[in-house]
């Protein structure tokens, strides 16, 4: 089963990845902040990294820089409330491999995981 | 117009709650003069027990107060456990009572002090009255979004609406802090937060406030901007409380 390591804040944004996900059939771990998420990383091997942008702690930006100079396998997509052109594109400049709008639609967050995990 | 008031008056009962009966006669014989069948309760427990007993009040006017149960307390549990929803009328003696935030959140229809303006007050509970004629509930939210994550999973929506009042209450109780603070760039980080779960349940208003604080609120706008997503929070808690009784909302 593909693991996924969700960073997230928003209990409801949580709830909803967490069934959604473990519904398409995927083993989904929750980190509520990015220093939480940089601990489970140093210990523990992902298939996929949903992250958050504005996180407690540690920033998604801090935390995309992490995972590509030490993770470059892992694909990260980052689920945001913001649309602002230049975030999205300062999301690509780092690497990632996708950007979803939150709130996200069901359909097209199965599509774009299954995508980058195929 | 007036038959019309007085045919809807009858359809319904009124129960006024005060310590002092004397202190709410003239608005009782009034009210009955209008064809309301009135029924007097000394306490909120007293009015606890005439709605567990009774079928045809659907308001209720009661002194904020009231002791050992105050107003907000038995409109709560009137609510919540008796589930009954009567049009209610919270009674205030003086103008400066202050309202803490936490009894904002129950679902009060109309305030009125004593010594108003009667027909104001009467005008409030016979629009109620046509109002229940149409019963077509305003709607400040919709599940459709969290129908559509779950394939209508009952189970998930509930704990999702849950989620909600939980989260949002305590995240602007910190926006009421940090504005205290002067901290606005926490503020600005909370409102972000907060966001999704007001487009979650689609109150397309509450995202748009939290926009505004995000991205474009200057110092002197953030505490107004905060009140009214508070007040967009507690209209979206009051008509789930209304809407799902069973979930025990606080």
């Amino acid at each position: 089963m593909k693991k996924i390591l969700v960073i997230e804040d928003n209990a409801m944004v949580i709830k909803s990845l967490q069934f959604k996900l473990t519904k398409d059939g995927y083993n989904v771990i929750i980190a509520p902040d990015g220093r939480e998420a940089m601990k489970l990383l140093k210990v523990d091997e992902y298939d996929l990294i949903l992250t958050d942008l504005n996180l407690p702690f540690v920033t998604g930006n801090e935390l995309i820089a992490y995972v590509k100079e030490n993770l470059p396998a892992v694909p990260i997509i980052v689920l945001s409330t913001s649309t602002q052109e230049s975030i999205i594109m300062d999301a690509f400049n780092m690497g990632v491999e996708d950007f979803i709008t939150k709130p996200f639609s069901p359909n097209e967050l199965s599509l774009r995981v299954r995508r980058l995990l195929s | 117009m007036e038959e019309q008031s007085k045919e809807l008056a009858n359809l319904h009962g009124i129960l006024i709650v005060h310590k002092d009966y004397d202190q709410v006669a003239q608005l009782s014989l009034y009210l009955k003069e209008q064809g309301y069948n009135c029924h007097h309760a000394k306490s909120g427990l007293e009015a606890i027990k005439k709605f567990e007993t009774e079928d045809g009040i659907k308001t209720l006017i009661i002194q904020e107060n009231n002791l050992p149960l105050n107003a907000y307390k038995t409109i709560d549990y009137i609510k919540t456990e008796l589930n009954k929803n009567p049009y209610s009328i919270v009674l205030q003696d003086s103008e400066g009572t202050e309202i803490v935030a936490s009894q904002k959140l129950i679902p009060v229809d109309h305030f009125y002090l004593l010594g108003e303006d009667i027909n104001i007050l009467l005008q409030h509970i016979n629009n109620q009255g046509e109002e229940d004629l149409n019963v077509e509930q305003t709607t400040c939210y919709s599940i459709d979004y969290l129908k559509e994550i779950s394939d209508n999973s009952t189970e998930f929506i509930e704990e999702s609406l849950q989620l909600f009042s939980v989260s949002v209450a305590k995240d602007i109780g910190e926006l009421y802090l940090k504005v205290k603070a002067k901290d606005y760039e926490e503020i600005r980080k909370i409102a972000h937060k907060i966001k999704p779960s007001f487009a979650m349940v689609e109150n397309f208003k509450g995202v748009e406030l939290c926009d505004e604080l995000t991205y474009k609120a200057k110092e002197d706008d953030f505490k107004k901007l905060i009140e009214e997503l508070f007040t967009e929070f507690a209209e979206i808690q009051n008509a789930l409380k209304r809407d799902y009784p069973n979930l025990n909302l606080q």
